[in-house]
């Protein structure tokens, strides 16, 4: 016996092996389809400032302004998070 | 998209011990011909100590193991005492706002996080930007003595030098430690696109290449975008005035690069975790585009982050494949174990 917590949770988790495969097989069942741009969508901005409202990065050492394509936002708008 | 919905939950801890932010995403790439799967895209099955499915790995593994690992540590009898948040997102696949960042910026952040989408054995301490250019070229009506069959010859040229370039590339992205022993420099610059004229018996008058280039931490995609631009206008210039000026113009995915120090303490943490679950010694290696980027320049608090996975990539049953698949005791179970040893080292735990 040991009180290391490792030691104890490596235990539980090998314990356990066969409900972390069903997890994650049950979690595979489910297709959750990507995101399709489309040539309307709006760009990240737009996408923060829905979700955020107020629509601040942190760092412009990227922007994606410059580029439209990027980090699409789908049809529809935001999802709830 | 109101049935996709990001998912955050926050374990409180006892107090006074730091927090853990554990993002994985739930969105996949589409499945393809389903005549290339062994038992469908969407019929998980257990195959020679593997699961097979779209998703298995990608990244059902990540929600997977730090889902298990922080309610396995509870089982134990174990309690962390900085908060745990596990997030599950959409939208990775295709780098869009609405999930990590989305859920970043809400704001749920920690000490630190693990972006749990990463390859089995490795811990990705920098991740690649990418740029897709579409070049244009268009013969010149006005040039006297032109042909419009010049697109032609325009066409593999351009195509030549960008395998030249692309070379180069490979040799400098490979020169980078973080990438010398993955298979990421091949992929270093690809033509996507490759395309002149539209009927047939009849010359083209214009042509149309698309070139997705890596972009390494330190460089910058308007640099990548300089040269290809350079590139176009030297082979152009062979041209005369038979072609018109080449347009380049970014279209499609645009990623920045991303990195963080190898000397964050967080990333000692879950290195040293890593050797705890597994008994080896961890890669410290870049990956490719993926979300890191976000948490890594946009976080709105910042927040060492670094990305962990139970995937493999480039093999039969790889992510992104047919009959894409994870191995439960080379890859889920250590990736699980590793997660909650990094929650009690760096959250830190109590008898619950």
């Amino acid at each position: 016996m040991t009180n290391d917590p490792h030691f104890l949770v490596h235990t539980e988790i090998d314990r356990y092996r066969d409900e972390i495969v069903t997890f994650c097989q049950i979690s595979s069942a489910f297709q959750v389809s990507i995101a399709v741009p489309t040539a309307t969508n709006s760009n990240v901005n737009d996408g923060l400032s829905a979700t955020t409202g107020t629509g601040t990065l942190r760092s412009m050492s990227f922007d994606p302004m410059k580029y439209p394509g990027s980090m699409q936002t789908p049809v529809g708008g935001p999802v709830p998070t | 998209m109101t049935d996709r919905p990001n998912v955050v939950v926050t374990r409180r801890g006892s107090g006074d011990g730091r927090s853990l932010l554990l993002l994985a995403h739930v969105d996949v790439v589409p499945e393809g011909p389903h005549e290339l799967w062994r038992h469908g895209p969407f019929n998980p099955t257990i195959e020679n100590g593997a699961l097979v499915g779209r998703g298995a790995a990608d990244d059902k593994s990540g929600i997977t193991a730090q889902t298990m690992a922080l309610l396995c540590l509870e089982r134990a009898g174990l309690r962390s005492k900085g908060d745990v948040i596990l997030a599950s997102v959409v939208d990775e696949e295709s780098a869009g706002a609405n999930g990590t960042l989305a859920t970043l910026l809400r704001p749920h952040v920690a000490d630190a996080s693990v972006y749990t989408d990463g390859m089995g054995g490795e811990i990705h301490i920098a991740q690649l930007g990418g740029i897709n250019l579409e070049i244009e070229v268009q013969y010149n009506p006005n040039s006297a003595g032109v042909t419009i069959d010049r697109i032609m010859e325009v066409m593999p040229a351009l195509h030549q030098e960008m395998q030249v370039f692309a070379s180069q590339r490979r040799a400098e992205i490979a020169a980078d430690p973080r990438y010398a022993e993955t298979a990421w420099p091949d992929y270093a610059v690809r033509i996507s696109l490759f395309q002149a004229g539209s009927y047939d018996h009849s010359n083209p008058g214009a042509g149309r290449l698309h070139v997705s280039a890596y972009v390494l931490p330190g460089e910058s995609i308007e640099g990548m975008q300089t040269r290809i631009n350079t590139l176009v206008t030297e082979v152009a210039a062979c041209f005369g005035d038979a072609i018109l000026s080449p347009r380049v113009t970014a279209v499609g995915r645009v990623m920045p690069p991303s990195a963080v120090d190898p000397a964050e303490p967080f990333v000692g943490s879950v290195a040293k975790s890593f050797t705890r679950a597994t008994g080896q010694v961890p890669r410290l290696t870049g990956m490719p585009m993926s979300d890191l980027f976000q948490f890594l320049l946009y976080s709105p608090k910042p927040m060492p982050t670094v990305a962990m996975g139970a995937a493999r990539w480039g093999v039969p049953g790889g992510v992104h494949e047919p009959n894409e698949s994870i191995l439960i005791d080379d890859h889920l179970i250590p990736f699980t174990k590793t997660l909650a040893s990094l929650i009690i080292d760096w959250c830190g735990v109590e008898p619950a």
